[in-house]
C-alpha cells in the first residue's frame, strides 16, 4: 500500500510554488508555468546557441511584469551587451531608464572589492556573494543573470570553491525571492553541463541549449534537463531567435 | 473588384460559413488550382482575416503577381515561402515574406508561422497551406503527418483556422487519412461548385449538423 502511495505521489504536481514567469510562451509551457521563484538555474550551451538572448529576454519580460531585473556581465562589457540587445524588438530602452532593468560589469565589482582575479580565496567568495546580495537587496532585484558562471569558475579554480560559491549565492538570493540564472559555456558536443562538472549538481535547474542536425540542416534546440519544484517536460524542442523574441516549437520525432 | 470565377466564389462562400477555428481540407484538381487560391484569398479579404500563406508549390512572388493582377488586396497576406530559395526565385527582403531554404525544413515552417503570429495585430487569422501535395514530394509521409497534426492543433488552440490545399489524385492515402482525422471539414472544389462534407468534426460546422 505504502509503495502504491509513493508511486502516485511521484507523478503528482508539487504544491503550488510561486513562479518566475519567463514570458517565453513555449518555455513557460514546458516548465508548467515558469521557473519556481528562488531557484538557481544553469543556462547551458556552446557558443551561438542563444544563452545570452534567452536570459536577457527573461529579464526584459520580468521587468515588463514589474519585477526589477539585473544582468551581471563577466565575459563582455555590459555596454556591448546592451548595444546588441537594441536590435531586438522586445528590448525596451525605457526599462533601463526606469531602473527596472540594470546592467553591471562584474569587473567593476571585482575592482571595488580588490579581488585577485587569478584565484579567489574563500574570503573573496564571501565578499563577492555579499556584494551581489547587496545589489539584490538594495535594488529589490527579483531575477538576475550572471553571464557567465564559467568566467567566475576560472577564478574559483577548484570544484570545492565552485560548490561553495553557488551554494552561498543561491541561499542568499533565494531569501529575497530572487531567481538566479547562471550562464554556463561548454564546448560543442560536450557531455556535461559545465566546464568543471560541478555547477549542474548544485543548481536547482538546468536548461540546455544546443544544435541538432535534422534532415541535413541545423536546428537550435532547448530542453529542460532538471527543474526542482515543478513538473516539467524533458523533451527536446526547437528554438528560433527572432527580432520579436524567442519562439519554441516541438521537435518532430519521426526520422530521428 | 477582383476577377473571380464561379469555383472561387463557391469556395469563398463555403469557407465563410465555417466556424472561426475550423481546420479545412480544400480539395481541388489541377485545372482549378488558381481558382482555389483566389477563393481562399477572397475569403480572407471579404471576412477581414489576416492570412499566413505557406507557399510550397509556387514562389510567393508569383502568387503576389497573379493575385495583384486579378485585383486582390494583399495587405493582410503574410508569406512563409519554402520554395523560392531552392528554385532560385528572386527574394525581396522588405516584403511580407519569411523564407525557408527547403520544404523539408518542417520545423522551420512551424517556427515562421509562429513568428508571423507573434508580429501580427489582434483580429481574426488563418493559415493556408499550399499545398500538402508539394510537401509530400519532399517529405516522408510519417513526418508530414506529425507536422500536420502539430500545426493544425497548435493553431486550433489559438482559435486560428487552417486551410490545407490538396490536389486530387496526388495526395497519398495515408495523408488523406490524417487530413480526415485532424480536419473538421473537407471542401470538394473539383471542376465545379464547391461541396462541403463534414469530416471528423471536433465542433459542428455551420449548416452541417
Amino acid at each position: 500500500m505504502s509503495e502504491q502511495v509513493s508511486a502516485n505521489e511521484s507523478s503528482v504536481q508539487p504544491k503550488d510554488h510561486p513562479r518566475c514567469v519567463t514570458g517565453i510562451e513555449g518555455l513557460d509551457g514546458i516548465l508548467n508555468g515558469g521557473v519556481p521563484v528562488g531557484n538557481t538555474v544553469l543556462v547551458v550551451g556552446s557558443c551561438g546557441t542563444g544563452k545570452t538572448t534567452l536570459s536577457i529576454e527573461i529579464l526584459v519580460n520580468g521587468a515588463k511584469l514589474g519585477e526589477n531585473s539585473a544582468y551581471l556581465a563577466a565575459t563582455e562589457p555590459a555596454a556591448r551587451v546592451v548595444e546588441n540587445m537594441r536590435t531586438y524588438d522586445f528590448f525596451d530602452e525605457k526599462l533601463i531608464d526606469d531602473k527596472k532593468l540594470v546592467f553591471f560589469d562584474l569587473d567593476v565589482i571585482y575592482d571595488r572589492l580588490g579581488l585577485d582575479r587569478a584565484e579567489f580565496s574563500y574570503d573573496d567568495i564571501n565578499a563577492l556573494v555579499g556584494a551581489i546580495e547587496d545589489v539584490v537587496r538594495h535594488l529589490n532585484i527579483k531575477r538576475i543573470v550572471i553571464d557567465s558562471m564559467t568566467a567566475i569558475s576560472f577564478s574559483l579554480k577548484t570544484k570545492e570553491k565552485i560548490r561553495d560559491f553557488m551554494l552561498k549565492l543561491g541561499r542568499a538570493l533565494s531569501e529575497f525571492g530572487c531567481t538566479v540564472f547562471l550562464i554556463s559555456e561548454i564546448p560543442p558536443g560536450s557531455v556535461q553541463y559545465s566546464v568543471y562538472g560541478v555547477e549542474e549538481m548544485i543548481a536547482d535547474g538546468v536548461i540546455s541549449l544546443g544544435n541538432i542536425e535534422q534532415r541535413g540542416y541545423l536546428l537550435r534546440t532547448i530542453n529542460v534537463v532538471k527543474m526542482r519544484g515543478t513538473v516539467h517536460s524533458r523533451s527536446k524542442f526547437v528554438m528560433d531567435l527572432t527580432p520579436h523574441g524567442i519562439i519554441i516549437v516541438p521537435l518532430l520525432k519521426t526520422g530521428l | 473588384m477582383p476577377e473571380v470565377d464561379e469555383i472561387a466564389n463557391s469556395i469563398c462562400e463555403k469557407l465563410s460559413s465555417m466556424p472561426e477555428r475550423a481546420a479545412v481540407t480544400l480539395v481541388t484538381d489541377v485545372n482549378g488550382y488558381f481558382s482555389a487560391l483566389k477563393g481562399v484569398i477572397q475569403h480572407a479579404n471579404n471576412s477581414n482575416i489576416a492570412c499566413i500563406y505557406i507557399a510550397a508549390t509556387i514562389p510567393s512572388n508569383v502568387v503576389i503577381d497573379q493575385m495583384s493582377q486579378s485585383g486582390f488586396n494583399l495587405d493582410s497576406l503574410y508569406f512563409v515561402d519554402c520554395i523560392s530559395f531552392i528554385v532560385g526565385s528572386p527574394r525581396d527582403a522588405v516584403n511580407k515574406t519569411l523564407y525557408i531554404e527547403s520544404p523539408t525544413m518542417l520545423e522551420n515552417i512551424m517556427l515562421k508561422v509562429q513568428a508571423w503570429l507573434k508580429r501580427m495585430k489582434e483580429g481574426r487569422k488563418m493559415v493556408f497551406l499550399d499545398s500538402i501535395n508539394t510537401l509530400s514530394v519532399h517529405n516522408d509521409q510519417k513526418i508530414l503527418s506529425e507536422f500536420l497534426h502539430y500545426l493544425i492543433n497548435s493553431l486550433r488552440v489559438k482559435d486560428i483556422s487552417t486551410i490545407i490545399l490538396s490536389v486530387e489524385g496526388q495526395t497519398p492515402e495515408d495523408l488523406e487519412n490524417i487530413l480526415k482525422l485532424v480536419c473538421d471539414d473537407t471542401i470538394d472544389a473539383k471542376g465545379g461548385e464547391a461541396q462541403a462534407e463534414s469530416g471528423n468534426s471536433n465542433e459542428p460546422s455551420n449548416g452541417n449538423p
